[in-house]
């Protein structure tokens, strides 16, 4: 990532910056704050994309501050608290981040702060938000975690049934899912996927579940099996490696079936690994959030205001847009909190009331995430979810669909 | 049945690439009775120096490759002289200890050196597979089949013919009784860590070749392990011979076993052969078997 | 080496674990203080508190099995796995209370652990200590591949809070009382082992068991009684870490967990009770430092790039330990009973 190679004159643009933004009086203005603890791995397996993730979140509440926040008079703090992705490290931080901060929301990251808080949210009262897709494992009601996305077998589910519409005919689509059991979230993607394809034979012809490790050594057999079954799609929602490792294996078969990718592993990130995009022809990444892209979007417009005006100085690229997304879904709940119970005296709870109140409408996060209607019947909105498709075209991540529809996955 | 005889060589040949990471134990088991639980982080950082060379300075790969291997060799020899000297006399159980400390502080500092960013690794070796009729073979693990057994040809006659690798041989016996007899047990210490980095650096190019390099690749140390173990933690030649069954087992298990019960057998079936040899032959199997006398 | 005015006149003074009125005295107050602790501390120490007595449950474990036996075991996480199982599917599918959960998560564990051990007849030294990473692998793929109605799969399982008449242990401090009562048992368990015909088998067959055997000793039972006892510590830490978490998963008790581990015990000091929780204390300090002040440097000098300065946080907790394993590989008990013992013989040299 050039991010990392030019560090040294952004951070000192940075640190400039910062300078200047504390030197400002801006809590002065506020009448009210309010305080979110931002769950962070900058240290841990994560590390390569937290600062960006990061930068994107951070932009956006202090957008939120200096546009709506100061109508109203409502400042949001926030404070990053290292968990390393670690669950004992979660633990150990939450009863700290409670009796310090106060906050009345937490920005999750990933599986080891839902692990550590999914019993003990309840208890304090205090909802937390992610930006990922959701589990199966987490499907559960009277949810306090919730994802503005809908499962990953969802986001697979609905991209799967796009591409069949694509190629036409009438047969199921023959699709290989390639998966690892170093992480039981890994398992459990894969798990979604194929309960939905056994319901659904019309759709989806599951060829294989392919099992490797996280760095897998060689898989040319593995591919050759599924290019001799004629698949026309692998699945790949687990890691860079995996998608490198099957690439390559795909290349030595001198096949190329279209490999969709997830968010965390997408097209950027797996075609800088390859060490060029143009590898990643006519591979597809899918998923419930704005696609990075070139074009012209609402998203990414609103991308270069935060990046005008906000001190944001991440790329535009899938993580950013993560962070964004996540930190837009927050706000917006925050603010219809406050349109319902006023500026002074919000909690926790009052924010997860919030939330099922009312939707959080696309114009609200400016493009990034379909409407999200939220029950308390799952951590994540049942229905109105929507996938967005983004592929590469002459080496460049373009948007291939929007908007399409996600099928109803049962729960496993 | 030719894709079976394709997968048992495809398995083979992976089973070689584990023979050589294994080797890298085994050298510096040898001359230090020490095992060195950051194996796997000798291949990171192997893999970091192939791609600071050829990704960053932008060297071409007959001048990258052999810069590499010797900037790891003074790697290997630096974390040696740093780290073990010292401790030459102490418990070997206290030097083990040592490198597990070397493992979590490796990976710190390859974070902070190369930082966190999943790297292209460059393409070393062709990515073309050799097609022989209907049967493909990945070139990257041809090759570096080729070079393990050179490698463990070469080493064998080393320590075994050689003048000073039998001093070495000595050194590995016994400590106090090669000081003795006036062999530098501190050199030989030193010459088996620069090895064994060399060797991890070589590992790393031939499992990493045109794929990516992240901290996930250090895995590859422990699946390296019940080969050596299967070996005997001494024996460099039985390398070769544990590496290709222990290959020849996973590759079955992964292409006909694996997609029957949907689960990943083929990461376990290594270990379990290696606890079977162990239980029958409890120093693998061409480890030394010493006779203890009190 | 005891302070003059010391002298035991029997076999039965000379084996007693609090030697002087002062030991008394101090184990007094810091058991005082620990139980008040609660009233004195916020919630973040009360909960930094917790992860170090589950973490010494389990090191104290390690200790017994690696520091006085000498059986090197990079298992420890994958024993502390099956005792948070254990645990958990006992607690959510038959609700049977935790004063009877902990104790069978700790005899699963000794079982699982027992296997291994009974290896140990046959594979010895550095064979030995590797096997018992096969035991991480084979928990691993055991918990994924078993069928989820047992293990909960890749789902995990989430475990009802502990109960005893009525009062639920949810929130910190409740929690603390039931951790830090486990604990001090389980602790003053592992100082009556350790000195008991058991104990000192085991320093036998570490310091030799070709020996030892001679001697009489049964040294395939005695190491396989190492493993058995290290795991069975490491199941009740793992239980009361599924109360503490209420949520288990596979990926909680990896094999770098278990290599934390073995680094406690190497910085606290091989063979020592108190050298593992000495250990336990210092690394989970350094950790909770790194996760406390990594994020305010990194706000505060952003200029070198916050993924700079946590990862010049990690070669921190790296080299402190490795400095340690070089600086003082027998650890920092050993060192601090130099000092003691050169304070109490003081003008004298020895």
């Amino acid at each position: 990532m050039s991010y990392h190679t030019k560090r040294g004159l952004r951070g000192l643009l940075t640190a400039a910056a910062l300078a200047v933004a504390a030197s400002m009086p801006m809590k002065a203005q506020a009448e009210t704050t309010y305080n979110l603890a931002l769950l962070s791995d900058f240290s841990g397996p994560y590390a390569d994309i937290m600062p960006v993730l990061a930068g994107g979140r951070e932009a956006v509440f202090t957008w939120w501050n200096e546009t709506r926040g100061k109508e109203i008079g409502v400042t949001l703090n926030y404070k990053n608290y290292e968990t390393r992705y670690d669950a004992a490290q979660v633990a150990s931080l939450w009863p700290g981040i409670k009796s310090e901060l106060d906050p009345i929301a937490v920005v999750g990251l990933g599986g080891p702060d839902v692990a550590a808080l999914a019993e003990r949210l309840p208890e304090d009262k205090i909802p937390m938000f992610m930006a990922t897709a959701a589990y199966g494992y987490a499907w559960q009601p009277e949810s306090w975690i919730f994802n503005p996305r809908p499962t990953y077998s969802h986001e697979s589910a609905g991209f799967l049934n796009w591409m069949r519409e694509q190629r036409g005919g009438d047969g199921p689509l023959k699709v290989a899912i390639l998966a690892s059991e170093a992480s039981p979230a890994y398992v459990d993607m894969a798990k979604g996927l194929e309960l939905y394809a056994e319901e659904h034979p019309d759709e989806i012809d599951l060829v294989e579940v392919i099992y490797t490790e996280v760095q897998p050594t060689d898989l040319t057999g593995q591919m050759r099996r599924v290019v001799r079954a004629g698949t026309e799609a692998l699945i790949i929602q687990t890691n860079t490696s995996i998608v490198v490792a099957a690439k390559r294996g795909l290349q030595a078969n001198g096949a190329n079936i279209p490999i969709m990718m997830s968010s965390h592993n997408g097209l950027p990130a797996s075609g800088g690994a390859l060490g060029g995009l143009e590898q990643l022809e006519g591979d597809f990444e899918a998923y419930g959030m704005a696609i990075a892209a070139d074009e012209d979007t609402p998203a990414r417009q609103f991308y270069e205001t935060l990046v005008a005006d906000h001190g944001l100085e991440a790329p535009w690229n899938v993580v950013t847009a993560m962070g964004v997304s996540q930190a837009l879904y927050i706000v917006a709940v925050i603010d219809h909190a406050i349109e319902a119970n006023g500026v002074e005296g919000l909690t926790g709870e009052m924010v997860r009331e919030a939330l099922f109140a009312k939707p959080i409408t696309t114009e609200e996060t400016h493009g990034f995430l379909p409407t999200l209607t939220f029950t308390p019947e799952a951590p994540f909105p049942l229905e109105g979810l929507k996938v967005n498709v983004g592929t590469v075209k002459d080496g460049k991540i373009t948007i291939e669909a929007t908007g399409v529809d996600v099928p109803d996955v049962k729960k496993w | 049945m030719l894709y079976f005889i394709n997968d048992i060589i495809t398995g083979a040949l992976i089973g070689l690439l584990y023979s050589l990471v294994a080797m890298g134990f085994v050298v510096i088991y040898r001359a230090s009775k020490v095992f060195n639980f950051a194996q796997g982080e000798l291949v990171i950082i192997g893999g970091f120096i192939v791609w600071f060379t050829t990704m960053q300075l932008g060297l071409s790969l007959w001048l990258s490759i052999p810069l590499s291997l010797i900037l790891a060799g003074l790697v290997g020899y630096a974390i040696e002289r740093i780290f073990l000297t010292k401790l030459i006399g102490e418990s070997v159980f206290s030097m083990v200890m040592v490198t597990v400390g070397l493992l979590i502080l490796l990976r710190g500092l390859v974070l902070l050196l190369f930082g966190p960013a999943v790297r292209p690794f460059p393409i070393i070796f062709p990515l073309k597979p050799l097609f022989l009729g209907d049967m493909l073979i990945p070139m990257n693990l041809l090759l570096g089949g080729i070079i393990t057994i050179v490698a463990a040809v070469g080493l064998s006659w080393f320590f075994n013919r050689t003048r000073s690798g039998l001093r070495m041989t000595a050194v590995a016996e016994d400590h106090v009784v090669a000081s003795s007899m006036g062999i530098s047990v501190k050199g030989s210490i030193a010459f088996a860590w620069v090895l064994g980095a060399i060797l991890s650096t070589i590992g790393a190019m031939i499992f990493l070749s045109g794929k990516s390099l992240t901290f996930l690749a250090s895995d590859i140390g422990f699946a390296a392990l019940p080969v050596a173990l299967f070996a005997g933690l001494e024996s460099i030649g039985g390398l070769i011979l544990a590496g290709v069954i222990i290959g020849v087992a996973q590759s079955l298990t992964t292409n006909y076993l694996d997609p029957l019960i949907g689960g990943s057998l083929g990461s376990v079936v290594p270990y379990i052969i290696m606890l079977a040899i162990l239980l029958i032959r409890p120093t693998g199997l061409f480890g030394w078997r010493t006779i203890e006398r009190v | 080496m005891d302070p003059s005015g010391i002298f035991p006149t029997s076999y039965r003074s000379d084996r007693r674990i609090i030697r002087t009125r002062w030991q008394a005295l101090a184990l007094i107050l810091f058991m005082a203080l620990m139980v008040a602790a609660p009233f004195l501390a916020s919630g973040r120490i009360i909960a930094i508190l917790n992860m170090m007595m589950i973490s010494a449950v389990i090191a104290v474990g390690l200790q017994i099995c690696t520091g006085y036996a000498g059986q090197i075991n990079l298992g420890q996480a994958a024993f502390m796995g099956v005792g948070a199982y254990t645990a958990s599917i006992l607690a959510s599918k038959t609700g049977l209370t935790f004063l009877l959960t902990i104790p069978l998560a700790g005899f699963s564990a000794a079982l699982f652990g027992f296997l291994f051990g009974l290896t140990a007849a046959r594979i010895k030294g550095f064979y030995l200590a590797l096997t018992t990473i096969a035991a991480q692998f084979i928990f691993h793929f055991a918990v994924l591949n078993l069928p989820s109605s047992w293990m909960g799969g890749s789902n995990g399982i989430t475990v009802p809070p502990a109960e005893l008449f009525g009062l639920r242990f949810v929130g910190e401090t409740t929690q603390f009382y039931m951790n830090l009562t486990v604990s001090a048992i389980m602790i003053a368990g592992a100082f009556g082992i350790v000195r008991s015909r058991f104990g000192r088998a085991f320093v036998a067959v570490r310091d030799d068991d070709v020996a030892a055997g001679i001697m009489g000793i049964n040294v395939a039972a005695t190491k396989a009684n190492a493993f058995l006892i290290g795991a069975f510590y490491a199941g009740v830490g793992g239980a009361l870490w599924a109360y503490l978490i209420r949520f288990v998963g596979v990926d909680q008790f990896t094999l770098f967990n278990s290599i934390f581990f073995v680094a406690m015990i190497i910085v606290g000091g091989m063979g020592s009770i108190m050298g593992a929780l000495v250990g336990v204390f210092l690394i989970r300090i350094i950790q909770e430092v790194i996760a406390t002040v990594g994020p305010n440097i990194a706000d505060s000098v952003s200029f070198l790039g916050g993924d700079i300065v946590f990862a010049g946080m990690n070669v921190i907790l790296g080299g402190v330990i490795a400095l340690f394993m070089i600086l003082e590989p027998k650890g920092l008990m050993h060192r601090w009973n130099i000092l003691k013992s050169s304070y109490r013989i003081w003008p004298f040299p020895y």
